[in-house]
């Protein structure tokens, strides 16, 4: 199962880069080595599954500036910062830009691994909740306006009456729109609809 | 002195007010007293020689006058001229027996004055004689001078007055001839005594006269032997002999002169004269007469006064040499070099205290020793001779008494004549001038020693990252090979693969520490002959790593066949870093696209190899290139400012120089030569 995800090594540094790979590839990850922030952002497809474990200090283009570049590109894969001494802050700016974690050198293979371990089950249940996430805007399309606001007010727990009044329908009507949308959307139950409905809500907002 | 009695019969109020309010009308009045008292003085000395005046007028066998005329010219100067024509027109009308016409004897008063005149200002002004005769041609040339004038004026005086009638032609030629013995005896016996009496008077104040015993008997004995010699020549011999004997008064003047120079010389021949004068006036002997006795006078005076003179100037000769010896000697006592002089053979002729300090060796035993016996080989008597001359100068160690080595300076000179020439040796103490030296030696090596760990100290983030590289590695491959060691069956190669590249990295690891330890833990300065390329490679080696972190390129260029440097490879290379890392801030500061540094090694048209570090940066402003090299003066937020004052020190501790180089436009350049090792000079 993990045969179709990959640890891509960023590091200038060509003995530190062939160690790492050498790490992994003890641990049975297929891994693939990179010289520099620029050859991985040309040779990586974003439709592949991994995560990323990049030097935070490289010539030209800095680790920062990767997590910078794969934000604005708006590929997910996670990276894990691999700071040195006194890199830090370096690497504190770049949680906030979105990254993964980040680890001190020397490296503590445990700490190492289990990073890389947690960043490719983010990576698979990111890539799950997305998918996820498309079928059901895929539904949520075909419902028409009226049944959509009866959904999104339904999902905060109104009952139907609250509902009809507050729309100046009738309670059979709502009743009816409700059917509808549990068809649909495909929810077996009420819950799984609230479920959905806070998913769509959270990735309009 | 005439003047000054003159003005000291005024009150001293007067004397005051006229000194302050008509100075001119003082040197005025000085100059009629002095005039008024030469004419007095020579009217006095002309009546007293009127003897055996010739048909009653002015022309006597002895004629001191013209001695006192000379005296007055010589020292006051022409413009006293009109005073010696007034004395001699006066003379003319108050002494004669006859009646002179005043015109006629004006005519002979100017001729008088103004023949004496000439006299004086040829002596003075074409002949520059010295008129206090120090030298014997001083006295030669005012004999010889006065002579001929009195020769010409007599020719004139006689011719005047045989024109005027008051003598016939007929007795011209007799008349002049004892006027010019006359003239000329009064002058050379009178004239030289007055000029050595005023010299003597004037310089009496500076040299005390010691009274004694002997000085005082030989006086008498000299005066009396000049009255015995009188009494000889004119009172036993009878009038036949006199003649003959006449040399007898050459004794006492000859023994006179030799003893006391020309000072007594000329009071011997005054003397004499007088002597010579009362004799034969007491004896009442004819004008003929006497003027045969004055010309053996003018012999005497002649003889007596050259003499005096030739001994007075060995006398000067013989004080001035002592004089000067004895300032040598006080000089070379005194001194705290040491000097010793030394023949063409190398025999030590002289050393001053100094040498004996030097050696601890007393002067008796060092006199006579060979120079090859205190100097060291190397310096052999050629080498010494061959190189006189202040400005080359040995520095070399002797062997004192006490077996103890001592650093001196040497400098040879050279004097006498060519072929035999002797040679001073100046030695100079240089053991302070050495141990200070050695302080600042150290005192700059251990400020070079911590200026390179705060170099260190700068560089510690880029030589963290730098270590931490190879330790990741380590690490990784560490770990990846006991998982594999885990699995139930270790692939080997694959182990063993990582085990290679763990010990590389480690070695790797080793590497990045010594050369920092070797760099931050010399103290000491270690001269060698070091290659170029060694040098440059090693201080880049460290640069290049913070270089990479920051993407600057560093190239270097070394010319091929460079000749080794003699140099301590620490501290050349921390001056290379130092300019590496200024050259990197400076490239980082100005965030310029084109990130290079290049390193050049060349060598220079003087034969010095030099090294510069030039940056890409935006160069150096011309307010900080004043400054560059002062202490505490930076740009960086953290910099000390000592880097390149240090660097500087170091490099002209090496005999060569730190200089920035302007470059219009595109970054800076710093350059330093170092002396390559064939020029370096190592004799000593």
């Amino acid at each position: 199962m993990t045969g179709h995800r990959t640890v891509f090594v960023v590091d200038d540094d060509e003995a530190v880069r062939r160690a790492l790979t050498f790490l992994l590839h003890t641990t049975g990850h297929a891994v693939e080595a990179f010289p520099s922030a620029a050859a991985f952002l040309a040779g990586y497809n974003p439709e592949r599954r991994g995560c990323v474990l990049l030097d935070v200090r490289m010539p030209h283009m800095t680790g920062l500036e990767l997590q910078q570049e794969l934000n604005a590109r708006g590929w997910s894969i996670p990276a894990i910062f691999i700071t040195g001494h006194g890199t830090v802050p370096i690497a504190i700016a770049a949680m906030k830009a979105g990254a993964f974690d980040f680890i001190e050198k020397p490296l503590r293979d445990e700490a190492l691994l289990e990073s890389v371990e947690r960043a490719l089950g983010w990576d698979e249940s990111a890539r799950e909740e997305r998918l996820e996430l498309a079928v059901l805007r895929t539904r949520a399309a075909l419902l028409t306006p009226r049944e959509r606001e009866v959904m999104d007010l339904a999902a905060t727990g109104e009952p139907n009456k609250a509902i009809a009044r507050r729309l100046g329908i009738s309670f059979r009507t709502v009743e009816l729109h409700r059917s509808h949308i549990i068809e649909k959307m495909q929810a077996r139950t009420v819950s799984e609809l609230i479920r959905m409905s806070i998913l769509l809500q959270q990735d309009k907002g | 002195m005439f003047a000054t009695s003159v003005e000291q019969l005024l009150t001293p109020v007067l004397r005051d007010r006229l000194a302050r309010s008509h100075p001119r009308a003082r040197r005025l009045l000085s100059a009629l007293a002095l005039s008024g008292g030469y004419v007095v003085l020579y009217l006095v000395l002309d009546r007293i020689s009127f003897l055996r005046a010739l048909h009653g007028i002015d022309v006597t066998p002895w004629n001191p006058p013209p001695g006192l005329t000379l005296l007055l010219l010589l020292v006051k100067g022409l413009s006293y001229t009109p005073a010696t024509v007034l004395a001699a027109l006066l003379s003319s009308q108050i002494l004669p027996l006859v009646n002179v016409p005043p015109l006629t004897g004006l005519a002979a008063a100017l001729v008088i004055g103004l023949g004496y005149a000439a006299a004086a200002g040829v002596l003075r002004s074409v002949l520059r004689i010295d008129i206090r005769l120090r030298r014997a041609r001083d006295l030669v040339l005012l004999m010889v001078v006065v002579t001929a004038a009195a020769g010409f004026v007599s020719v004139g005086f006689v011719a005047i007055y045989a024109l005027s009638g008051i003598i016939g032609w007929s007795d011209a030629p007799e008349a002049g001839f004892q006027l010019w013995i006359g003239d000329a005896v009064g002058a050379v016996v009178l004239a030289p005594l007055l000029l050595v009496a005023r010299d003597h008077l004037q310089s009496r104040r500076l040299t005390a006269w010691r009274w004694s015993w002997r000085g005082t008997l030989e006086t008498a004995a000299q005066l009396a032997s000049i009255g015995a010699s009188l009494v000889i020549v004119f009172g036993i011999a009878q009038d036949r002999y006199s003649f003959q004997l006449f040399y007898l008064l050459f004794l006492p003047v000859v023994w006179i002169a030799a003893r006391r120079g020309l000072g007594g010389a000329s009071w011997a021949v005054l003397a004499v004269q007088i002597g010579l004068i009362a004799a034969l006036d007491f004896q009442d002997k004819s004008a003929d007469t006497i003027r045969s006795f004055q010309l053996l006078m003018f012999a005497v005076a002649a003889t007596g006064l050259l003499l005096g003179a030739a001994v007075s100037e060995r006398h000067r000769v013989a004080r001035a040499l002592l004089e000067s010896q004895g300032r040598l000697a006080a000089i070379l006592d005194t001194a705290r070099d040491g000097v010793l002089t030394i023949d063409q053979r190398g025999r030590v002729e002289s050393v001053n205290p100094a040498v004996e300090a030097l050696f601890a060796l007393p002067a008796d035993v060092l006199t006579g020793c060979h120079v090859g016996d205190l100097l060291p080989g190397a310096y052999a008597l050629e080498r010494l001779t061959s190189t006189s001359g202040v400005a080359s100068r040995h520095e070399l160690d002797i062997r004192r008494a006490d077996g103890t080595l001592l650093p001196v300076e040497l400098t040879v000179g050279t004097f006498g004549e060519p072929g035999g020439e002797h040679y001073t040796l100046v030695l100079r103490d240089i053991a302070l001038r050495r141990r200070a030296e050695a302080t600042a030696r150290a005192h700059q090596s251990e400020l070079a020693h911590v200026s390179r760990l705060s170099l260190a100290g700068e560089m510690a983030s880029a030589l963290a990252h730098e270590l931490n590289q190879p330790l990741t590695a380590i690490a990784a491959y560490g770990r990846g090979c006991l998982r594999l060691l885990r699995q139930p069956a270790p692939e080997p190669l694959l182990l063993r693969e990582g085990l290679e590249q763990l010990v590389g990295q480690a070695e790797r690891a080793g590497d990045i520490i010594s050369r920092l330890r070797e760099f931050v833990s010399s103290g000491t300065t270690q001269r060698r002959l070091v290659a170029v390329g060694t040098l440059i490679e090693s201080a880049v080696a460290l640069a290049r790593i913070e270089a990479a972190q920051n993407g600057i390129d560093v190239r270097v260029r070394i010319e091929p066949n460079l000749p080794p440097v003699p140099a301590d490879r620490i501290q050349i290379e921390q001056v290379l870093l130092n300019l590496l890392r200024n050259g990197m801030e400076a490239i980082l500061g100005a965030d310029v696209a084109d990130r290079v540094l290049t390193v050049e090694a060349a060598r220079t048209s003087g034969g010095a190899v030099e090294i510069a570090v030039a940056d890409s940066g935006p160069g150096v402003g011309a307010e900080l290139a004043a400054q560059l090299f002062e202490p505490f003066v930076t740009t960086k937020p953290l910099g000390m400012g000592l880097g390149l004052a240090i660097s500087r020190s170091i490099v002209e501790a090496h005999q060569g120089r730190l200089r920035f180089v302007r470059r219009d436009g595109t970054g800076a350049v710093f350059a330093f030569e170092l002396p390559a090792h064939e020029e370096v000079d190592d004799w000593a």
